[in-house]
Parts: C-alpha cells; structure tokens; sequence
C-alpha cells in the first residue's frame, strides 16, 4: 500500500526547476513572505523583485533579512524578465494583477482562492487556457502527504465505491470582531469557506468530482462575513458529502481538516496528521480490518520545511511547470472549479438553505 | 563566534501535551515530567502555553527550565482579537515589575533596529516580552523558535541570528539555542555564518522524519557540527519506540534529546 503511495506525482523527491528561473512575488502579506521563504530556498530559484502598493512592505521584508528589491507597481518586476510570479494580493486584485504578469510571458501561482467572485474567476481560467499559459492556484492539500495519499487509495478503490463522507475544517482564527480584507466579502470574496476551508472544497472535488448541487446555512458570528457554514453537497464520485467550516471555535491553534469516507467495501479517514483504513475485504495488499498510517511514514519529500511540507512541494512543481514539466492538480481551472462550489454554497445560504445546482 | 561552555541538558521533557497527555492534569503531567526527570536528569522544555504553564506551576522550582520563544502562532493569535498592545499587557500582567523594566530596557537598547521593523530589535524585543510571563525562576536556557528560526534562515538573515544568540546569552545570561524544522541546513549555514549558538534542536529519528534537506544531510551536519544539538521528533510522530530512539540520536551525535509528554505517556 505504501508503494502505491509512493507513486504520487505530488509526493515525488528532487521535483524543481528544469533550468535557473527568475521569479517574482506580488503581495508581501502573510503569504508573500512565505512564498519568499520558501522560494528563498529552492534551488535554481532566483527571486529577482518584489511588489507591494503599502509604503512599509519593502522595510517589513528587509527586515525579515530578504534582500530581494520590492517596487510599489508591477512595471518594474515585468520588465525584468521573470519566469513566474506570485501573487498573494487580496482577492480582488487577482485577475488583474495575474492578467499583466500572463501579457508579460510569465507563469502565474494565485493564492487561493482564485479570485474574489465567480465571474472574475472565469475569466481569469479562460486566459490560463491559452496555449502558453501556466497559471495555478494555491490549494496547498494537494502536497499534504496524508491528503494525497488518501487520494491515492481513493483512486485505487481501496474502500470500494464511495458511498457519503463527512468532512469538516476548523481554526481558531478569530475570537472577536475583525477589521481587514479578510472580512470584507467585496475584497475577499467572502469568509470562512473562500478564505479557509476552500481547501477542503478542493480535496472534495480532487476526490469525488464536482458537486451537482449543494445546499448550505452560514451564521455570522464576529464579521460581517461567514464565520461559520454547514452544507451538504451531492457529488458524482460519493452521494452525500457533508460539510462543516468554522473559524471562530475553540481549541483549533493550528487549523484541523478531517474528511471520513464510507465505502462500499471499508471506510476511509484523514485528516492532517494520519489516515486510517477500516477494509471488509483485503484490497491493495492490506487485509481485512484496521490499518493506521502516520504522517511520520508517508513520504516527506520537501527540501525545506516551512509550515509543513506542502509550501514547498507546491512551489516546486509550479516551477517545473512553467519550465516546461507536467502540469500540476491545482491549475488554474481547478480554481476555477472550486470558485464555482464556492458560489453555490453562498447562493444556497443566503437563500436560507435552499438547494442550489452547482453553476456550470 | 565562538559558542560558550555548555551544560546544556543531556534530556529534556517537552510539555507539549497535543495527544494522549492531553487527558492528564497538571498535577499528572508534572509527576510524569518528575519521573523521567528522576531516570535521567536533565531539564524542562517549555512553550509558554496556558496549559503548559499549568503543568511547570506543580513542578519542583529548582527544575532547569529550557523555554522556547517566542510562540509566534498565540502572539499573532492574541494580537489579532485584542490587539498587540493589550496581547503585551496580558503578558506583563504575568510578570513581576522587574521584567516590565528588562523589556523597557530592551525596547530602548532595540529602539533604531525597531523603527526600521528590523527583525534584529523585533525578535530580542518579542523574546524578552514572553519571557516576562514565563513565571520561572530556574530558567537556564532560551532557543528561538523554529517559525523565526527558520525564516530567518531561509532570508539569509545572518546579522539577526548572531545578534539574537549575542542577546540571550549576554542580555538575559542563560544559553542560547535555536529551535528549526530544517536542522540539516541551519547547521550547513551556522558553520558558512561562524555563528556559534550554545546548542540547536532540531528533528533527528531512525526514519528520517522532517529531516531536512535529507536524512543523510542531517546525520552528516550534525557529525560535524562544532554545536550541540539536541535531538526533538525521535520517535518520528510515534513509530519509533522512545528508547531506541533515544539511542538511535545519541548514536549519531546528538548531544541531548526532546521527549515529549505524548511520547512518555503513549510510547513504551
């Protein structure tokens, strides 16, 4: 079993650049400096520029130790013949700041989620299309050893046919009121489940395909936008996935993403730290019974570990994309994917609960 | 730099509780801190979390202390609900008026480095802030956290982590460590850097778990390291049995060993 894991092409080692790149950050928030820590590291990887509209960035990244230059507009970095860029700006600004550096020639990694709403999303995909153009999006599960490898027994069918999952994600994130982008649906494009548990959304869809329809309740609880939201999603590949997202409970310092899978043949369940196996038959060398695998035993193939091992892994492959490699699975139209469930959860909630069909 | 003489502990008892030790109390995690403390001696490794704090309160006070700082997670956590200044007074509210002037001191020692958000002024600023609250007496050494740690390392960022060293060994007077989750390379830049720090914590374990950039790399740096390391993640998450992963770090160089709570309760 563990050699069927093996064989993921997210959990494969030395995985990099083809060829020396130069790449470029926009955004120097949270995620811009962890962009920059990791690429810092990788091999081959030369961060030639940064940029950032705040006056204080470049002194906050000088003052990590960064010595990379940071502009207050994209000109600068583009005219510098970067091979990719990072943008980790708020939402908002994705499609137009990914829109530039794809006219430039580069490569593009968008945070998640894709975009603030579903339309600039769709647009933002249509480009990716091109025929030259390499844009991702950063749903970082898909480099989390324990989240992969259950896709890798999902796939084979270890449990047998997929038959309704229970998953949850929760952060003890907020305990008050907030201020900031994040809490402003026109920016952010809404809360909890855009800003957080989209990640789930993705390991949903990587798992089971796309949700036919959904219906969802949300509570605001300290923002003006979701804190909290409970849905089911009918799905192709599993019949009923239920769904529950907060980042305002208690108890989660370190967010906690848990999905159980009842199959035909056997359950299923992961979460950050371990999957475990309940098979009625022996399948993929396992017997029958309880089998446990620890994070600690799955490969753990990133070069540098920067909260976790999925920062780096991700980085890396987007890398050897846009220098000529095989695309990764978080591309620009699983984003876009993502963004359209996104849509429908926050349809049905603020119908009340109603169920919605997922958009096309 | 060259590192000082130290008696850095040959074990320490995390007080990190995430799973099985989670269910004891306080009064039953210090028993337990007490009795491997008794096979072995060595010291505690504290994060400066309530419950921890809870667990060093039942302890004997004339227990080394080893703490970890700053939690960067719970600061940015706190500062995000409250507010950073009222996440600082929660921490002064703690501390004796002795340390309210050792920060103050160290706030205005810091005060150009800070103005320009220099990590150099911010980090010695931040540690002396969560040592205030750590309300103990024994305290012989501080490691920065891996987080700070390890994105200083990954910046290149030299000149702060020889300046933060500098700081905890001279400023506050106990030995100064780092904490990383990439030994294998700090090590490889502390020797590029001179930087000499009193000892290093970092993963090291049978199976090669968050061994960074590569086992191999790992067992190699710390063979040859000039520092002490002290070995954390023995078990690799608990599929190691914890003596022969003990024995295992200690074969291959380290000088000391990280047991955790979870560890002595739920691994024979």
């Amino acid at each position: 079993m563990l050699d069927l894991i093996r064989l993921a092409p997210e959990l494969q080692p030395n995985v990099g650049p083809l060829r020396p790149v130069r790449v470029g950050i926009v955004g120097l928030g949270r995620m811009g400096a962890v962009h920059a820590a990791v690429l810092s590291t990788l091999p081959d990887v030369t961060i030639v520029g940064a940029v950032d509209s705040q006056p204080g960035a470049a002194r906050r990244v000088r003052g990590m130790g960064f010595r990379f230059p940071v502009s207050a507009t994209l000109d600068a970095l583009l005219t510098d013949q970067v091979d990719a860029v990072w943008v980790c700006t708020p939402p908002d600004s994705h499609l137009a700041v990914a829109r530039r550096c794809l006219e430039a020639g580069a490569a593009v990694f968008v945070e998640k989620p894709l975009a603030h709403s579903l339309e600039d999303a769709r647009v933002l995909a249509e480009l990716a299309a091109g025929p030259a153009a390499r844009v991702a999006c950063g749903y970082g599960f898909a480099y989390w050893p324990t989240f992969v490898a259950a896709r890798q027994l999902l796939a084979a069918g270890v449990i047998g046919s997929p038959l309704r999952a229970v998953s949850s994600m929760f952060l003890s994130q907020l305990s008050g009121p907030q201020r900031g982008w994040m809490y402003d649906r026109a920016r952010s494009g809404g809360g909890v489940v855009a800003n957080l548990s989209s990640h789930l959304l993705f390991l949903l869809r990587w798992y089971f395909g796309m949700p036919i329809s959904v219906d969802a309740t949300w509570r605001q609880v300290h923002t003006a936008v979701d804190d909290e939201l409970r849905a089911t999603l009918v799905m192709p590949g599993c019949a009923q996935v239920l769904f529950e997202s907060s980042w305002c409970v208690p108890g989660y310092p370190i967010s906690v993403t848990t999905i159980a899978v009842e199959g035909s043949d056997g359950s299923l369940q992961v979460d950050n730290q371990q999957l475990q196996l309940d098979l009625r038959v022996p399948r993929c060398g396992l017997g029958a019974g309880v089998t446990r695998i620890r994070d600690a035993e799955l490969p753990q193939p990133a070069h540098f570990y920067f909260n976790g091992e999925a920062f780096a892994l991700e980085d890396a492959h987007m890398l050897r994309w846009a220098t000529g490699g095989a695309p990764p699975p978080i591309t620009a139209a699983a984003g876009l994917d993502v963004q359209r469930i996104i849509d429908a959860l926050y349809a049905s909630a603020a119908q009340g609960g109603d169920a919605v069909a997922v958009p096309p | 730099m060259s590192a000082s003489r130290s008696s850095a502990p040959g074990r320490l008892v995390a007080l990190d509780a995430h799973g099985a030790a989670s269910a004891l109390t306080p009064h039953e995690a210090a028993r337990l801190v007490d009795a491997a403390l008794a096979a072995e001696p060595g010291a505690v490794l504290l994060r400066p979390s309530p419950a921890a704090r809870a667990i060093l309160a039942e302890i004997d006070r004339r227990v080394p202390v080893v703490a970890v700082l700053p939690d960067m997670a719970e600061l940015l956590r706190e500062a995000a609900d409250r507010g950073g200044a009222r996440a600082a007074l929660a921490r002064l509210g703690r501390a004796r008026p002795a340390a309210w002037l050792r920060l103050a001191l160290t706030a205005v020692r810091h005060l150009p480095t800070v103005a320009q958000q220099d990590f150099r002024g911010l980090v010695p600023v931040l540690i002396e802030l969560e040592r205030a609250g750590l309300q103990t007496a024994a305290l012989q050494g501080i490691a920065l956290a891996a987080p700070l740690t390890d994105l200083l390392l990954a910046a290149g960022h030299e000149t702060c982590i020889a300046h933060v060293v500098q700081f905890i060994r001279r400023s506050i007077g106990v030995e100064a460590g780092l904490e990383t989750l990439n030994l294998g390379h700090l090590l490889t830049r502390l020797a590029a850097w001179k930087i000499a720090p009193d000892f290093v914590i970092g993963p090291l374990n049978p199976t090669g778990f968050r061994m960074k950039p590569s086992p191999g790399a790992v067992l190699d740096a710390v063979r040859r390291a000039p520092v002490r390391v002290l070995a954390s993640d023995v078990t690799a998450g608990g599929s190691v049995a914890l003596a022969s992963a003990i024995a295992h770090a200690r074969t291959h160089g380290a000088a000391g060993v990280v047991a955790t709570l979870d560890e002595l309760v739920s691994i024979p």
